[in-house]
C-alpha cells in the first residue's frame, strides 16, 4: 500500500528536478544573457494579462448567472445550471475553432452579414475563448457556496440596521470569499497551463511562447527556464490562495437545522435576467455547437473523412484507457494513505499528487522530455511515457472524490473485517471497496473524459505520427483547415458532453 | 514469528496482560501505563472509566489494532504481543463489537454473520449463521440490510458476528452507548443472558457505573492508564480503595479523620470502620449510610437543597457548627425535612478507610 503511493507521489517530483538540472546546464553568463532579457518580461506581462482578463471576464459571466440559478425566481433553473456546466465537455481549442471559425473572409459572419469580419485573435480572442470555457468551474463554485449560505444571517444583519447592499458587502461577499477564490485558482491554472487558445490565437503567453522555443531553436535552455518560470507562476498562485483563504472557518457555527433559501423575485427585471443566460449560454454553448452544426451542413465530411475519424478517435482510446486505469489504480492507495495513515509524510504525497496537477501541462512534457532524454532514452517518445504524464498531470482528478468517500467510510469496518480473521488487504476489499466503488469508478470516467480531449502533452510527447483527436483537430485548425476540423472538434465534443451527462446521472444515482 | 504453540500449562486465564504500556506521540502521559489484568474463563470483566483513562486503547491493545510499546498480552494461553511477538488481529481469535457496531452496509444480516465463519461449506456457513441468528433472536431479519434495523436490532447483528466464530473472548467497546436509556436496559440483559449462555469470556468498556456493576462479573475501575481497583461489583462499591473509586462508583461523602484501632475520630463524631486504621486517614461514607435520627442523636446539620427523585431523597447539608464540610444523605421518599431545617445525622454501617496516596477527587 506504502510503495505504490510513495512511487506515485515521488513520480511528480522527479521530472521537475530534471527540468531544474538542465536549466542549470548552460553556464551562469549565458543565462543571465537568454533570462534577463526584456522577452522573458514581455512574456511574463501577457501571461498575467491574460489571466487576470479571463478571471474578471469569467466572473462577470458566474457569480449573476450563479446567483439568478439559486437566489432568483427565474424558470428552467435546474435546465439553466446543467447547460452552464457543460462547457467543461468542451476544449479550449475547440472554442478558439468555433471562434476563429466565425470570423475571416470564409467566416460565418461574413457571409451572413456580408461584410468581412475579421478573424478574433491576439489577446481578446484568447480572453473570449478561455473565459467561455473556465467559468463553470467558478460557476459550480459560487453556486454551492451560495446554496450553503445560512439564510439567518442575512436576516440578522437586517435586524442590526443594515441595508440590503450592505447586506451583500458585509455578510454575502465575505462568504463568498473561499468560493471565489477557488473558482479564481482552477480558472488561472487552467489558463496558465493552456495551450490549445493561446496557440491557434497567436498571442505569445509562456506556454505558447515554451512551446514555439521548444520546436524551432537549438537551444532548448531557454524553452527549460520558461518552463520553471511558468511552474513557478502557477505554485505563486496556489501558495497566494491559499495565503488569502488562511485557516478561517466559515462554516456555521451554531446548532440547528439550516432554513430555506429565501428566492428573490425578479418582477421587472425578469427580461433582463431572461437575455442574460441566454446570452451566456449562446456564447458559451451554442456557438461551439452551432458552428460545428454548420460545417457539418455546409461541407458534409466524406465516408473517409469519418473513418479517419474512427482510428483518430480509436488512438485516442488506446492511451486514454490505460492512462484512466492506472491513475485511479494509483490515486486509491494515495487517497487511503491520506484519509486514514496517520504516519509523518502521508499528507505529503497527496500534496505532491496536486503538484501534479498544479503543474502547466507544457512545462510537465518538457520535463518529462529531458528526462527521458537523460535517463531513459528508449522511453523518449513512446506511448509509456505519454501515459506517464497523463497519470502524473490527472492523478489529483481521480484522488478527490475518492478521498471523499474513504472520509465518510468508518475504518471500524476494516478492523471488524480483521476481528474476523481477514488479512489487512482482504479486509479492505471485502469491507470499504463495495463501499467506494462508485466514486473509483467516477474518478476513473473522469480521467479518462480528460484525458481523451487532452492537447499538449500528446502534443509534445506522443511518438511521432501518433495522432489524437485533440492533435487533429489543433494541427487542421492551425493550418486554416476549418472544415476538416470540424468532424475530429464533433467527436470530442460529442463523446466529452456524453460523459459528463452520464457521470452527473451516476453521480445522482444513490 | 508468532508464537502459536500452545502453552505448556493449561491456561486458566483467557487473557493475560502484564505490564503493558501504550504511549501516544506528543503526549505527556502514556495511555495505558504498565497495566496487569487477568480475565478467566467465561468470565464478563468490566473496564470502567472517565472518558480519555484509556481503557478503549487497552481493549485495542487486547484485540490487536494497536501495537505496545511494552508489556506482553496472551490470549487463550497463546503469547499475541511482547518484545518479539506480534500476531495481527485476525489471528487472535476475539470478537469485536464496535460502539458503532461498524455493520457492513453492503451485506444483509445474515451475510454479516457468516462474514467470520470461514470452515465448510457456503450452506453450512450460512446455516451456521442462522443459528447464531437464533441466538440473538433476530431469525426473520436475516435478510434485511443493517440500516432497516432499529439500533437494538444493529447491537444483536453486531453480537451475533462476533460470536459466530467462537472466539476465545469477545471484546465490547462501549457497546450500549448509542441506544437511548430505554432501549439500554433491557439490551444490556439481553447480552448478559446470552454471553452467560454461551459461556462466553468477554471484556466490555464503559464509563457508566451502573451499567459496569449490573453487567460485570467483575469490574476493573480504571484511571489516567492504570487500574485503579479490581473486584466484584459489590467490592469495589461496598469497600473502595481510593477517593477515586469510592467516588466514580455513585455518590459518597469524604470525610477526613483520626484513625485508633476498628473507629476513627470524625467531624460526624467516633465513626466505626471497616477494617481498622491508625492516623491520619480519608474515610468513604455513602449517602445510603447515613441518616436523619428522630430521637436527637446523632451531629446536628443544616440542610441546604433538597432532591426529589421519586425513589429516593437526596439532600445537600452542611454541619451546623460551622466546621466547612458538605454532606450529602440518601433518604426514603416520604421524609419531610426542609431546607433550612437543622436536623441530627447519624450514621448506619462502617465508614470505609481509603489510601492515603490516592490523589482526592470528589464528584459533584
Amino acid at each position: 500500500m506504502l510503495i505504490p503511493a510513495i512511487v506515485a507521489g515521488i513520480g511528480t517530483l522527479v521530472p521537475i528536478v530534471y527540468l531544474v538540472l538542465r536549466a542549470f546546464d548552460a553556464d551562469l553568463a549565458t543565462v543571465q544573457r537568454l533570462v534577463l532579457r526584456e522577452r522573458t518580461w514581455t512574456l511574463m506581462v501577457n501571461t498575467v494579462a491574460l489571466t487576470a482578463g479571463v478571471m474578471a471576464l469569467a466572473t462577470v459571466m458566474a457569480v449573476p448567472l450563479a446567483w439568478l440559478t439559486v437566489r432568483s425566481d427565474l424558470r428552467w433553473r435546474r435546465w439553466i445550471t446543467i447547460l452552464a456546466v457543460v462547457p467543461l465537455a468542451i476544449p479550449g481549442y475547440v472554442v478558439a475553432y468555433a471562434l476563429i471559425s466565425l470570423g475571416g473572409a470564409n467566416g460565418f459572419l461574413s457571409q451572413l452579414l456580408g461584410t468581412v469580419v475579421p478573424r478574433p485573435s491576439g489577446y481578446w480572442g484568447a480572453v473570449a475563448a478561455l473565459t467561455l470555457y473556465t467559468y463553470p468551474y467558478l460557476f459550480l463554485n459560487v453556486r454551492a457556496a451560495l446554496l450553503g449560505l445560512d439564510p439567518s444571517l442575512e436576516e440578522s444583519a437586517r435586524s442590526l440596521g443594515h441595508g440590503g447592499r450592505a447586506v451583500v458587502w458585509r455578510v454575502i461577499l465575505p462568504q463568498m470569499r473561499p468560493a471565489l477564490l477557488a473558482g479564481w485558482l482552477v480558472i488561472a491554472l487552467y489558463v496558465l497551463g493552456d495551450f490549445g487558445v493561446v496557440a491557434l490565437m497567436r498571442f505569445e503567453a509562456y506556454s505558447y511562447a515554451i512551446y514555439l522555443q521548444y520546436s524551432s531553436a537549438f537551444d532548448r535552455t531557454y524553452a527549460a527556464w520558461l518552463s520553471l518560470i511558468l511552474l513557478a507562476l502557477s505554485l505563486a498562485i496556489v501558495a497566494t490562495e491559499g495565503r488569502l483563504l488562511g485557516k478561517r472557518k466559515y462554516a456555521r457555527t451554531g446548532s440547528g437545522s439550516q432554513r430555506a433559501i429565501v428566492v428573490t423575485k425578479l418582477r421587472r427585471w425578469s427580461p433582463l435576467a431572461y437575455g442574460y443566460v441566454g446570452i451566456v449560454l449562446l456564447a458559451s454553448l451554442g456557438l461551439p455547437f452551432l458552428v460545428l452544426g454548420s460545417w457539418m451542413v455546409l461541407a458534409p465530411p466524406s465516408a473517409e473523412a469519418w473513418r479517419s475519424v474512427l482510428e483518430a478517435f480509436l488512438r485516442t482510446a488506446s492511451v486514454a484507457v490505460p492512462a484512466a486505469v492506472i491513475t485511479a489504480l494509483a490515486a486509491m492507495p494515495i487517497a487511503y494513505l491520506a484519509a486514514r495513515v496517520r504516519i509523518p509524510g502521508s499528507q505529503l504525497i497527496e500534496r505532491l499528487a496536486y503538484l501534479g496537477y498544479a503543474i502547466p501541462p507544457v512545462s510537465l512534457a518538457l520535463a518529462l522530455v529531458f528526462f527521458s532524454l537523460r535517463t531513459v532514452p528508449w522511453l523518449y517518445q513512446t506511448m509509456a511515457i505519454l501515459i506517464v504524464a497523463y497519470v502524473i498531470s490527472f492523478l489529483a482528478l481521480a484522488i478527490g472524490p475518492i478521498r471523499s468517500a474513504l472520509m465518510q467510510v468508518p475504518p471500524r469496518l476494516e478492523e471488524a473485517a480483521r476481528s474476523l480473521g481477514r488479512r489487512p488487504f482482504v479486509a479492505f476489499f471485502q469491507t470499504t471497496f463495495p463501499l467506494i466503488r462508485k466514486p473509483v469508478v467516477a474518478g476513473t470516467a473522469l480521467v479518462l473524459m480528460v484525458a481523451m480531449k487532452e492537447l499538449p502533452l500528446t502534443f509534445l510527447l506522443a511518438p511521432t505520427g501518433f495522432t489524437t483527436l485533440a492533435v487533429r483537430v489543433f494541427t487542421r485548425t492551425s493550418e486554416g483547415m476549418m472544415a476538416e476540423a470540424a468532424p475530429f472538434a464533433l467527436a470530442i465534443v460529442l463523446f466529452s458532453s456524453l460523459f459528463v451527462g452520464l457521470l452527473v446521472s451516476y453521480e445522482g444515482r444513490r | 514469528m508468532s508464537d502459536t504453540a500452545p502453552h505448556p500449562h493449561p491456561p486458566s486465564n483467557v487473557v493475560e496482560v502484564r505490564g503493558v504500556t501504550r504511549r501516544y506521540p506528543r503526549t505527556e502521559h502514556a495511555a495505558v501505563d504498565e497495566l496487569d489484568l487477568d480475565v478467566a474463563q467465561g468470565e464478563i470483566l468490566c473496564l470502567l472509566g472517565p472518558s480519555g483513562c484509556g481503557k478503549t486503547t487497552l481493549l485495542r491493545l487486547i484485540a490487536g489494532f494497536e501495537m505496545p510499546d511494552a508489556g506482553r498480552v496472551r490470549i487463550a494461553g497463546t503469547t499475541v504481543a511482547d518484545a518479539d511477538t506480534w500476531v495481527e488481529p485476525e489471528r487472535r481469535r476475539i470478537g469485536f463489537v464496535f460502539q458503532d457496531y461498524a455493520l457492513f452496509p453492503h451485506l444483509t444480516v445474515r451475510q454479516n454473520v457468516a462474514f467470520g465463519l470461514r470452515q465448510g461449506s457456503k450452506a453450512s456457513r450460512l446455516k451456521q449463521a442462522d443459528a447464531v441468528l437464533d441466538l440473538v433472536g433476530l431469525t426473520i431479519f436475516a435478510d434485511r440490510y443493517p440500516h432497516q434495523l432499529s439500533g437494538g436490532q444493529q447491537q444483536r447483528v453486531a453480537l451475533a458476528r462476533a460470536l459466530a466464530p467462537a472466539p476465545a473472548v469477545i471484546l465490547l467497546d462501549e457497546p450500549f452507548s448509542n441506544l437511548d436509556a430505554a432501549l439500554r436496559g433491557s439490551t444490556r440483559d439481553e447480552v448478559r443472558q446470552i454471553l452467560k449462555r454461551t459461556g462466553t469470556t468477554a471484556i466490555l468498556v464503559t464509563h457508566d457505573q451502573e451499567e459496569a456493576m449490573t453487567f460485570a462479573d467483575r469490574i476493573a475501575v480504571m484511571r489516567a492508564g492504570r487500574l485503579e481497583q479490581v473486584g466484584t461489583p459489590e467490592g469495589v462499591y461496598l469497600r473502595p480503595e481510593t477517593a477515586f473509586v469510592a467516588s466514580f462508583l455513585g455518590r459518597t461523602n469524604l470525610v477526613r479523620g483520626e484513625g485508633h484501632g476498628a473507629t476513627a475520630r470524625t467531624p460526624l463524631g467516633e465513626l466505626a470502620l471497616s477494617r481498622p486504621v491508625h492516623g491520619q486517614v480519608m474515610l468513604s461514607v455513602r449517602p445510603e449510610s447515613l441518616g436523619f435520627s428522630g430521637n436527637g442523636a446523632g451531629v446536628p446539620v443544616r440542610v441546604v437543597q433538597r432532591e426529589f427523585k421519586g425513589h429516593d431523597l437526596t439532600y445537600t447539608c452542611q454541619l451546623a457548627d460551622g466546621e466547612r464540610l458538605r454532606l450529602v444523605v440518601q433518604t426514603g421518599p416520604g421524609c419531610p425535612v426542609q431546607v433550612g431545617d437543622v436536623v441530627p445525622v447519624l450514621i448506619c454501617g462502617a465508614a470505609v478507610p481509603l489510601e492515603p496516596s490516592s490523589t482526592m477527587r470528589v464528584r459533584a
